[in-house]
C-alpha cells in the first residue's frame, strides 16, 4: 500500500493540526447550552494557542534553526508546505497576536453582549489560515490558506450582528476582499500559464527566467502585477486600501487589532516569500511598482490619519502608512544587488511585523479599555485626562504612540531603523527620505492622543480600571515595547537567523 | 576613586534618571519631597561632575574617561562614552544649569509638581547623554529621546499657546533628526565598504577612517551626508532660516524650560557640527563653507534686528539667541583654531548669560504676570538687587570686557578675520564679491546691534520713572532667587577675567580638529572650480593665501 502521506510530513504540520483540532473543539463547545462551560472558552482558546506555540517551537528546539534550512527536513507535501525558520518566526508572530487578541476580547464582548464561543473558534481558524500561508510553497497553497484566513475574518468583522456599522464593515470587507481574491487568482493563473508551474521555488529557479524570454512575457508580467495587486489589498496599501478604514472602524475592536496586525503580517510574510523566491530576478520590474505603492501608502495614510477624530479610523490610516514602511523592506530585496542588502530588508520586515503586532494591539487594547456602557471609547476626546483616570494604562499608551512614531528607546525605532536602513543600504535613499519625512509627520497625530491624555482635563472623572485580561495584554505589550527598544539584540539575532532560507541564491 | 574615575560619565549621566525613577514611587501630594529631592539630586550630580574638570588631562588630547560595553552586537552598536575638552565643558554647563533650572522652579511650578521634577531630571539625563556618546546609535537615542520630556515641559507647564509651541518644537526637531538619521545610516553602511571589516557606529572610527578618505565616490557622498546632518543640526542651533520654532518654544516654555532650551539644547546643534560634520566630512564642510558663513552672518544680523523691535521681553531674549548662536556658527566655520575655540567658548557663554536672562524675565513674570516691555520702567528703584544683577548679565551678553561674552566674541572675530579671502560668493551681474573679511565685518555690526537692543531693553525697563502703580508693589529678589543668579554671575566674571583654564582644555581637541581639516586641503575644495559651486551663485574658490 502506498501511504497518502508519510509520517514525517504529518509531523511538519503538527502545530496546525493541534490548532485546527482545538478550533473544532471550541465550535463544539459553542453548541452546548451550559453557560458554565462557555466561560472557559477564552481560556481554552489561549491554551490552544500556547500548545500550538509549544509544538511549533519544538522544531527549532530539537533540530536547531540551521537544520531547518535543509530541504529534506522542511519541505513536505510535494513542495506545498515549507517549514523553514522564516515561517516559524512568522507563525510565532501570529500566535502571539492571537493570544493578545483573545486576552482583550472577553470584556469587550461582554460590553457588546455578543459573547460566543464561535468567536474564539473563528480566531483560531484565521490563525490556521495564516500559519499555512506562512509555510505555503506553492501558489495553490497560498490561495487556499489566504481564503481560510479571509473567510474567518469576514465573519469576525461582522460579528456584532445588531450593530449596523459592523454589518456594513463586513459587507464592504467581503466584497472588496473577494474582488482582490479574484485578481490574485487571475494573476496566479497567468503565472501558471506562462511558467507551467505553481511551485514558488521552481518559478524562481528557472521558470521565471524562461517565461521572460518568450513571446508570452507580457502575460507573465501581467500575472506578477495582478498577484501584487491581490496581495496589496490584503496589506491595505494605497490605492487598494479603500476597505480598510471602514472595516477597521466597524469591526469589533479586538478584531480590528488582529486584522491590522495578524492578517497584515500574514500577507506580508507571503508577499516577501513570493518576491524573494519566485520573482527575485524581476526585481528591477516590480521594485518600482512597489515603490509607488509604498510612497502612496505612507503619504496618504499619514495625511488622512491627521484628519481623523476617531481613534480606530486613525489607527487604520496609521496602519496603512505602516504598510508603506514595511513595503520598503521588500523593495530592498528587489533593488538590492548583494545578498547582504536583500537580507537586511527581509530582517526589517520580520522585525517590524513582530514589533508592530505588539505595539498596535497594545494601542487597540487601550481603546477597548475605554469601552463602557454608553461610551464607545473610540473618539480622540475619550482619551482626555486619561493620565489621571488611569495613570499606568495612559503611560502604556504613551509608549505605544511614541513607538508607532519611531522614537528611540521604544521597539518601533528598532523596526524603522531596519526598514529605513534597508533602502539606504540598497541604494534607494530617496525612498528613505520620503519615509523619514512621513515618520516625522506621523508624530503629529500620535502626539494628539498624548496631548489628550496628559494635558487636557478629563470630561469624566471616574477612574478606568482595565479587566484582568486587558491588564495582562497591555502589560505584555508595554514590557515588550520597552525591552526590545532598549535591548533589541535577541530579537535581531533571531530575525537574522530566520531570513536565511529566503535568500538561497543571488540573482 | 579609581572605580569612580572609570565610570564617572555613566554615573553622572544616569544619576538624574535614577533619581526620577525613585521619585516615581513617592505620593504626589508630598510636594516638598519632589522639590527638595530633585534639587538635591541635581546638586549632587553637579558635584559629581566637578572632578571631571580636574581629572581631565588637557595635554593628552583624545577622548578620556571612556567606557565601552557591547550593547547590540548584531548591528555593531556599543554603549561607548567618553569626552574631550569640548564635551567636557558642555557637560559641566549642563549639570550646572540643571541645578539652577530646578532651583528656579520652586515657586513657579505649583501644578503637577511630581511630574514636573521627574521630567526635569529625565531631561537632564538625555542632555548629558548627547554630550558623552561616542557611538552614533547611542547619540541618536539620547538626541531624540530628550525631545519627549522637553515636549511635555512646554506642553504642560507652558504659556497660553503651549500646545502649538510644543508640537512645533517637536515636529521641527524630529524632522531634522530623522534626516540626520539617514546621514548616520549612510556612514554606517559606507564604513565597512571602506575597511572591509565589521559595521560599527563608533564615532572615533568614523573620524579616523572616513575623515581623511579622499576617493571620488566618498567625496560625492560627503556632500549629501553633510546636508542630512546640516538639517538636523541647523534646526537645533537654530540657524536662519530654520529658527522659526525657537521664539514660540521660548516664549511659551516655563522659565526653567527656557533656561534649559537656551542653555543646553541649542548647543547640541553647534556641538553636532563640531563633533561630526567637521571631522567626518571635512571636504563637504569646505564645499559648503560660504553658505554656512552666509547663514551664520544672516542669523547674527537678522536675529539682532528682530530682537530690537520686540515688545515682549522674553521674545527679545529668544531672538537674541538666534543672533548669538550665529556667532558660534561663524566661529566654528572659520575653520581655524581661534574661531573654533571662540565658537565653543561662546556656546558656554551664551548658555550662562542667556540662561540668566531667561531667569530674570521669569522672575519678573512670576511677579507681574506680564512680559510686555511697555508695562515696565524705573524698576531699578524698586528692585535694586535685581537691577544690579540684570546689569551684569546684560554686559556679559553684549560683550563688555572683564565679562565672559567679550572673550568669546573677541576670539571668534580673531578667527573670522583670518577666514581665507576665497570663501565667499560673487554676486552675478554686479560682480561684487562677498567673502573673506566681509564676514567678520558683518559680525561686528551684529555686536553693535546686540549692544543696542540689550541696552535699550535695560533702559526701558530699569530706568526712567516708576510710573506704573502695579510696579510699585514689586518685591526685590529673595534669598533663593539671588542664589540662582549669583553662581552664574560668578562664572561670568571668572571666564571674563581668567579664561585660560577653559582655553587650555579646548586647546588640544580644537588643534586636532583643525589638523584634520587642513590635512585634506589638496582635496575637493582646492580643486573647486566656479562651476562646482552651488547653482545661482559662483564661488570664487579658495584663493592661495
Amino acid at each position: 500500500m502506498i501511504p497518502i502521506f508519510d509520517a514525517n510530513e504529518i509531523r511538519l504540520i503538527s502545530p496546525e493540526i493541534v490548532l485546527t483540532a482545538s478550533a473544532f473543539l471550541l465550535l463544539w463547545l459553542a453548541t452546548l447550552k451550559d453557560a458554565a462551560v462557555r466561560r472557559f472558552v477564552p481560556g481554552l482558546a489561549l491554551l490552544a494557542c500556547a500548545a500550538t506555540l509549544g509544538a511549533l517551537l519544538a522544531f527549532p528546539a530539537h533540530l536547531g534553526l540551521a537544520a531547518l534550512r535543509a530541504p529534506s527536513l522542511t519541505i513536505g507535501f510535494n513542495g506545498m508546505f515549507i517549514l523553514d525558520a522564516w515561517s516559524i518566526f512568522a507563525k510565532v508572530i501570529f500566535l502571539l497576536g492571537a493570544m493578545l487578541t483573545i486576552l482583550i476580547s472577553r470584556r469587550y464582548l461582554e460590553e457588546e453582549r455578543a459573547q460566543g464561543a464561535e468567536y474564539y473558534a473563528l480566531i483560531l481558524f484565521a490563525v490556521v489560515g495564516m500559519m499555512f500561508l506562512a509555510s505555503a510553497g506553492d501558489f495553490v497553497a497560498i490561495f487556499v490558506a489566504l481564503e481560510t484566513m479571509a473567510l474567518s475574518f469576514y465573519i469576525l468583522v461582522g460579528f456584532l450582528k445588531t450593530n449596523r456599522k459592523s454589518n456594513e464593515a463586513a459587507l464592504k470587507y467581503f466584497l472588496l476582499g473577494s474582488f482582490s481574491t479574484g485578481l490574485l487568482l487571475y494573476g496566479i493563473s497567468l503565472v501558471y500559464g506562462t511558467t507551467g508551474t505553481t511551485n514558488l521555488g521552481l518559478i524562481g529557479m528557472t521558470r521565471a527566467q524562461q517565461a521572460m524570454n518568450v513571446a508570452g512575457a507580457p502575460f507573465f508580467f501581467l500575472g506578477v502585477i495582478l498577484v501584487t495587486v491581490g496581495l496589496a489589498f490584503k496589506i491595505a496599501a494605497v490605492p487598494f486600501h479603500m476597505w480598510a478604514p471602514d472595516a477597521y472602524e466597524g469591526a469589533p475592536t479586538p478584531i480590528t487589532a488582529f486584522l491590522s496586525t495578524g492578517s497584515k503580517a500574514a500577507a506580508f510574510v507571503v508577499l516577501a516569500r513570493i518576491f524573494a523566491i519566485s520573482f527575485l530576478k524581476l526585481g528591477d520590474h516590480w521594485a518600482p511598482l512597489l515603490s509607488i505603492l509604498a510612497v502612496a501608502s505612507m503619504t496618504l495614510g499619514n495625511v488622512a490619519a491627521i484628519l481623523q477624530d476617531n481613534v480606530k479610523r486613525m489607527l487604520a490610516y496609521s496602519s496603512i502608512s505602516h504598510a508603506g514602511y514595511l513595503l520598503m523592506g521588500v523593495i530592498a530585496v528587489g533593488v538590492g544587488t548583494t545578498v547582504e542588502e536583500r537580507e537586511f530588508g527581509l530582517q526589517g520586515v520580520l522585525l517590524y511585523l513582530l514589533i508592530y503586532t505588539f505595539v498596535n494591539i497594545g494601542a487597540f487594547a487601550l481603546v477597548i479599555m475605554l469601552r463602557r456602557d454608553q461610551v464607545v471609547g473610540d473618539r480622540v476626546v475619550d482619551f482626555a485626562g486619561l493620565s489621571r483616570r488611569a495613570p499606568l494604562p495612559a503611560f502604556a499608551m504613551l509608549v505605544f504612540m511614541l513607538s508607532l512614531a519611531g522614537i528611540p528607546s521604544t521597539a518601533g525605532f528598532v523596526g524603522k531603523w531596519f526598514l529605513f536602513g534597508a533602502v539606504v543600504k540598497a541604494h534607494a535613499p530617496w525612498l528613505a527620505v520620503v519615509a523619514v519625512v512621513n515618520s516625522a509627520i506621523s508624530l503629529y497625530y500620535y502626539i494628539r492622543i498624548v496631548v489628550m491624555m496628559y494635558i487636557r482635563d478629563p470630561e469624566d472623572e471616574r477612574r478606568v480600571v482595565p479587566s484582568r485580561g486587558q491588564t495582562v495584554a497591555i502589560a505584555a505589550c508595554v514590557v515588550f515595547t520597552i525591552a526590545v527598544g532598549l535591548y533589541p539584540q535577541p530579537v535581531i539575532a533571531l530575525a537574522k537567523e530566520s531570513i536565511l532560507s529566503l535568500t538561497p541564491w543571488s540573482p | 576613586m579609581e572605580w569612580y574615575q572609570s565610570h564617572i560619565l555613566t554615573i553622572v549621566t544616569f544619576l538624574p534618571l535614577l533619581g526620577a525613577l525613585g521619585l516615581l514611587f513617592v505620593n504626589k501630594d508630598n510636594t516638598r519631597v519632589f522639590i527638595q529631592g530633585a534639587t538635591a539630586i541635581a546638586f549632587v550630580d553637579f558635584l559629581l561632575s566637578l572632578p571631571l574638570f580636574f581629572w581631565y588631562d588637557a595635554g593628552r588630547g583624545g577622548f578620556q574617561f571612556t567606557e565601552r560595553l557591547s550593547w547590540i552586537p548584531a548591528i555593531g552598536v556599543d554603549y561607548y562614552v567618553g569626552i574631550d575638552g569640548i564635551s567636557l565643558l558642555l557637560m559641566l554647563l549642563t549639570t550646572f544649569l540643571g541645578v539652577i533650572a530646578i532651583l528656579s522652579s520652586w515657586a513657579a511650578i505649583k501644578d503637577r509638581v511630581k511630574e514636573y521634577y521627574i521630567i526635569m531630571l529625565a531631561l537632564q539625563t538625555g542632555m548629558l547623554g548627547v554630550f558623552i556618546a561616542l557611538d552614533f546609535f547611542l547619540f541618536y537615542v539620547f538626541w531624540e529621546v530628550m525631545l519627549v520630556p522637553m515636549y511635555f515641559l512646554i506642553g504642560i507647564w507652558g504659556g497660553p499657546r503651549k500646545l502649538y509651541a510644543a508640537i512645533k518644537f517637536f515636529l521641527y526637531t524630529l524632522l531634522g533628526s530623522v534626516l540626520m538619521l539617514l546621514g548616520i545610516l549612510a556612514l554606517y553602511f559606507y564604513y565597512p565598504r571602506v575597511t572591509g571589516g565589521a559595521a560599527t557606529f563608533d564615532i572615533t572610527e568614523f573620524i579616523r577612517v572616513l575623515g581623511p578618505l579622499r576617493n571620488p565616490e566618498w567625496l560625492e557622498m560627503q556632500k549629501w551626508v553633510f546636508l542630512a546632518f546640516f538639517v538636523g543640526f541647523a534646526i537645533k542651533v537654530p540657524m536662519f532660516p530654520f529658527h522659526t520654532w525657537l521664539p514660540d518654544a521660548h516664549v511659551e516654555a516655563p522659565t526653567a524650560g527656557s533656561v534649559i532650551l537656551a542653555g543646553v539644547l541649542l548647543k547640541m546643534g553647534t556641538y553636532g557640527f563640531v563633533r561630526f560634520s567637521l571631522p567626518m566630512l571635512p571636504e563637504a564642510t569646505k564645499y559648503y563653507l560660504p553658505w554656512m558663513l552666509a547663514l551664520a552672518v544672516i542669523g547674527i544680523v537678522y536675529g539682532a534686528l528682530v530682537a530690537m523691535v520686540q515688545k515682549d521681553w522674553k521674545k527679545l531674549v529668544a531672538y537674541s539667541s538666534v543672533s548669538h548662536l550665529g556667532f558660534c556658527m561663524l566661529g566654528i566655520f572659520a575653520l581655524n583654531e581661534a574661531g573654533i575655540r571662540g565658537g565653543v567658548l561662546q556656546m558656554i557663554n551664551h548658555g550662562l548669560s542667556t540662561g540668566a536672562l531667561f531667569l530674570l524675565v521669569g522672575l519678573i513674570y512670576e511677579r507681574r504676570h506680564t512680559r510686555m516691555i511697555a508695562e515696565f520702567g524705573g524698576l531699578s528703584k524698586q528692585m535694586p538687587v535685581y537691577a544690579t544683577l540684570f546689569m551684569i548679565i546684560t554686559m556679559s551678553s553684549i560683550g563688555l570686557p572683564t565679562l565672559n561674552g567679550f572673550i568669546g566674541e573677541f576670539t571668534i572675530l580673531v578667527g573670522a578675520f583670518t577666514i581665507p579671502s576665497g570663501y565667499g560668493f560673487t554676486i552675478p551681474g554686479v560682480n561684487w564679491f562677498i567673502g573673506g573679511k566681509f564676514w567678520a565685518v558683518a559680525a561686528v555690526l551684529g555686536i553693535v546691534l546686540g549692544a543696542a537692543y540689550m541696552l535699550w531693553l535695560y533702559q526701558r525697563t530699569m530706568f526712567g520713572k516708576l510710573d506704573n502703580p502695579e510696579n510699585a508693589k514689586l518685591q526685590d529678589l529673595n534669598g533663593r532667587e539671588i542664589l540662582t543668579l549669583v553662581p552664574i554671575v560668578a562664572v561670568c566674571f571668572w571666564i571674563g577675567l581668567y579664561p585660560k583654564p577653559l582655553f587650555d582644555i579646548l586647546q588640544r581637541p580644537v588643534a586636532e580638529l583643525v589638523q584634520r581639516l587642513e590635512a585634506g586641503d589638496s582635496g575637493m575644495a582646492g580643486d573647486a572650480t566656479p562651476s562646482a559651486a552651488p547653482a545661482g551663485m559662483a564661488s570664487g574658490g579658495p584663493a592661495p593665501q
